[in-house]
């Protein structure tokens, strides 16, 4: 929020840089395609995987604000790229690690070699004195890029709670599924897999912290990417409302579409307030830090869909073809509005903390 | 919030908690949890117990007796005036006719106007709408004639909000008749005592007296009652309204009755017998309200954020009125479901225990919720503000 001149600067030459890329590169086109190796190794160059990361890591030590605007802007393209857990989780992963375990991985992460892909727990336990990794995930994303899970397990409780980072070749059965808005996602099943010791980034306590900032971090960070596709789809809306007539008139000239535009605004303008405040509460206290995601998170799934209902309405019926990008940005706030905890469970969350 | 605030700023709000506990009276905190409308004499007392501590004034220059306070400490300051229903400052003097006059107002009106609104000694009242001008303020028809020594005016003003108890007006009226709308325009100050001047009482929907319409039969104001040019005034009243936009999001005012409203619900039986808190779906709905006004608080902490730095205020200030008072309104919405029969009394026999404290503060909850109708209607009805965003932002 009371960021520094110089912050801010650095701020905006990054968002100018990344938006240049993503439209350059990625821009939204009903049959755009892309390597998504290609695009991954593309993305290291810029830099962006230095973001977050610490010095001692060999990062530029940017905050997580920074991060956050990669985030919004890959959601403007609505690009598919699993940048999320990369881009914010793996640097609190990697911090929890000893130097020179972590070392290495921030070396790959950085040149675009090592891609993390976040696995939700929904109800992983480690067995057989804390070394059998058996259950079941939540929806995960990028599992087929990944070199890398980020796994935490039996996150309810400090008791036998652990967070892993396994090999992306660890066994496990995966239930692939397309998402709505395009993306693949699996489930990830696993019975009785060992789990070598190194393979433990922490345990008990620690763990139960560590799993805990990760699902707040994963909020937000889906959260800024819905942002920026709500941001850009009311800009599209704008922009076709001042070229389309209807009734001898742009319809940007009617009052009842105009006011649909400016409830939308609003909504988007406090989606933003919401974010500056959870992407700053991630590095405080977690009493703090699970309000503001949770806050982010429901709203981005009640007012934020909504807003991007209203654009449909005002496009008409193009709005619900597959050839036009609102559908697709709705699609997009849709899905992120059910992964990384409910709008709901956000919600009840959210009031238990107040 | 934590997170926003630096540990001098923390400090400062200690400071500033400690000093309401010692010296606000109990009294006139209850009065402010029993109703919206407080007396003259309730507004003036807390009012001057500020300006012994030179804090009556917070958002003013040093030079005109402010304290010289970051915005984020004002912000502070008002929260924790809030959440110990401290009365509010009156909207016209301090905030709308002081900024004015220091502003626009000659040396002579400065030294005459300025120390009696920072101590709460004199009331001042607003006289920019009118009977067929309200949001569409700039078809006014109010004139003022220019006379020897002065001018004349003619008119009448509506919704004059405590004009009963004001010692002066600050009237928007039309100099130039030949000009375009708003450009023939002029700000005076009116002493509500002058011969011509007339009230009548507007009662509003809650049953109470705060408005009243307010005409102005050939009033006679001298020469130095003009507030900057003449033909200037649109300016000057437009240039106001921007100054403190942050106060139409009337943030801590919601953040105090929400809390209260939590509070009450805590006590009172929900439809399948716990508190109504404990039920489900009224815990959703103060969540979800819960979300909208925290994100309404860090909405008015960038507008203050980009005061502070000196930026320009960037789009989201136009958002603070429509989001602010739809959110007051929602509360009070909340409020009459909470209190369920309780909150549709209009007398409640000798209770204690739950019902008790329903019927205490019910009243102030209808009250409040009736009148509320009003906010997204004053200040330029939000449909206007709609306009407004679809206009300049969003270039529609």
């Amino acid at each position: 929020m009371r960021r520094s001149e110089h912050r801010r600067e650095e701020d905006a030459l990054l968002r100018d840089s990344a938006r240049r890329f993503l439209e350059d590169t990625y821009a939204w086109s009903p049959t755009r395609a892309g390597d998504p190796q290609a695009r991954w190794r593309a993305m290291a160059e810029l830099g962006w995987f230095a973001l977050g990361l610490p010095e001692a890591l060999g990062g530029i030590g940017g905050d997580s604000a920074q991060c956050m605007v990669i985030l919004e802007e890959a959601g403007r393209v609505l690009d598919e790229a699993p940048l999320l857990a990369s881009l914010l989780l793996a640097a609190l992963v990697l911090a929890a690690l000893p130097l020179e375990v972590a070392q290495p991985l921030a070396d790959g992460l950085q040149a675009g070699s090592v891609r993390f892909a976040y696995v939700p727990d929904a109800g992983l336990r480690l067995g057989e004195g804390g070394t059998l990794l058996s259950g079941r995930s939540r929806l995960a994303l990028g599992i087929d890029l990944a070199t890398h899970w980020i796994v935490p397990v039996g996150s309810g409780s400090a008791n036998g709670a652990a967070v892993l980072l396994l090999p992306a070749s660890a066994a496990a059965a995966l239930d692939r599924t397309l998402l709505m808005d395009g993306r693949t996602a699996a489930v990830l099943s696993f019975a009785d897999l060992p789990v070598a010791p190194h393979a433990i980034v922490a345990r008990g306590e620690a763990a139960y912290d560590l799993a805990a900032l990760l699902a707040d971090a994963a909020a937000v960070g889906a959260s800024a990417e819905a942002l920026g596709a709500a941001d850009a789809g009311l800009a599209l809306t704008v922009s076709y409302l001042k070229d389309r007539t209807q009734f001898g008139a742009p319809l940007a000239t009617f009052q009842a579409v105009q006011h649909m535009m400016a409830e939308s605004f609003c909504e988007i303008a406090q989606m933003r307030s919401l974010l500056m405040w959870a992407a700053d509460a991630l590095a405080g206290p977690a009493g703090e830090r699970a309000r503001a995601a949770s806050a982010l998170k429901a709203y981005a799934g009640m007012q934020g869909l909504k807003a991007v209902a209203r654009c449909i309405q005002v496009s008409g019926g193009i709005g619900v073809t597959q050839e036009y990008r609102i559908g697709h940005v709705y699609k997009r706030l849709q899905t992120h509005a059910a992964l990384f905890g409910s709008t709901q469970e956000h919600l009840a969350r959210f009031g238990a903390a107040a | 919030m934590d997170t926003f605030f630096s540990d001098a700023e923390q400090a400062f709000r200690a400071e500033v908690r400690a000093f309401i506990r010692a010296n606000l009276p109990a009294d006139l905190a209850a009065r402010v949890r029993a109703g919206i409308h407080l007396s003259r004499a309730d507004m003036a007392r807390w009012n001057a117990i500020l300006d012994a501590k030179g804090w009556a004034a917070h958002h003013w220059p040093q030079v005109y007796g402010g304290p010289g306070w970051t915005p984020i400490q004002r912000f502070l300051f008002e929260a924790e005036c809030a959440d110990a229903d401290a009365p509010p400052l009156s909207v016209f003097g301090v905030y709308l006719v002081g900024p004015t006059l220091y502003t626009f107002g000659s040396q002579a009106q400065k030294e005459a106007y300025l120390p009696g609104i920072r101590s709460g000694a004199t009331f001042w009242c607003q006289g920019y709408s009118e009977p067929n001008a309200g949001s569409d303020l700039a078809s006014l028809k109010t004139t003022a004639r220019k006379v020897e020594g002065g001018y004349v005016i003619d008119g009448a003003k509506a919704w004059t909000t405590e004009g009963h108890f004001a010692d002066y007006m600050i009237c928007l009226a039309r100099t130039n008749p030949q000009a375009k709308p708003q450009a023939g325009l002029s700000l005076f100050i009116i002493d509500m005592t002058a011969k011509g001047v007339s009230l009548q009482p507007v009662i509003t929907i809650d049953g109470a007296h705060s408005v009243n319409t307010t005409f102005l039969d050939a009033v006679f104001v001298p020469d130095d009652a003009l507030i900057g040019e003449i033909d200037k005034g649109w300016t000057y009243a437009k240039f106001l309204l921007s100054h403190e936009r942050t106060n139409n999001a009337q943030v801590h005012r919601s953040r105090r009755e929400f809390t209260r409203l939590k509070e009450l619900a805590r006590h009172m039986s929900g439809p399948a017998g716990g508190s109504v808190l404990d039920d489900p779906v009224f815990q959703r709905r103060f969540a979800a309200l819960d979300v909208e006004l925290s994100a309404l608080e860090v909405t008015v902490l960038r507008v203050l954020a980009d005061q502070t730095d000196g930026r320009e205020p960037g789009p989201e200030a136009s958002i603070l009125k429509v989001i602010g008072s739809e959110l007051q309104q929602r509360i009070s919405e909340l409020a009459m479901e909470v209190l369920g029969e309780e909150g549709i009394r209009q007398s409640h026999g000798e209770v204690d225990g739950e019902a008790g404290a329903a019927a205490t503060q019910a009243a102030g909850w209808a009250e409040r919720h009736l009148f509320r109708r009003v906010v997204t209607i004053y200040a330029g009805a939000n449909e206007i503000q709609k306009t407004i965003i679809a206009r300049t932002v969003l270039g529609m």
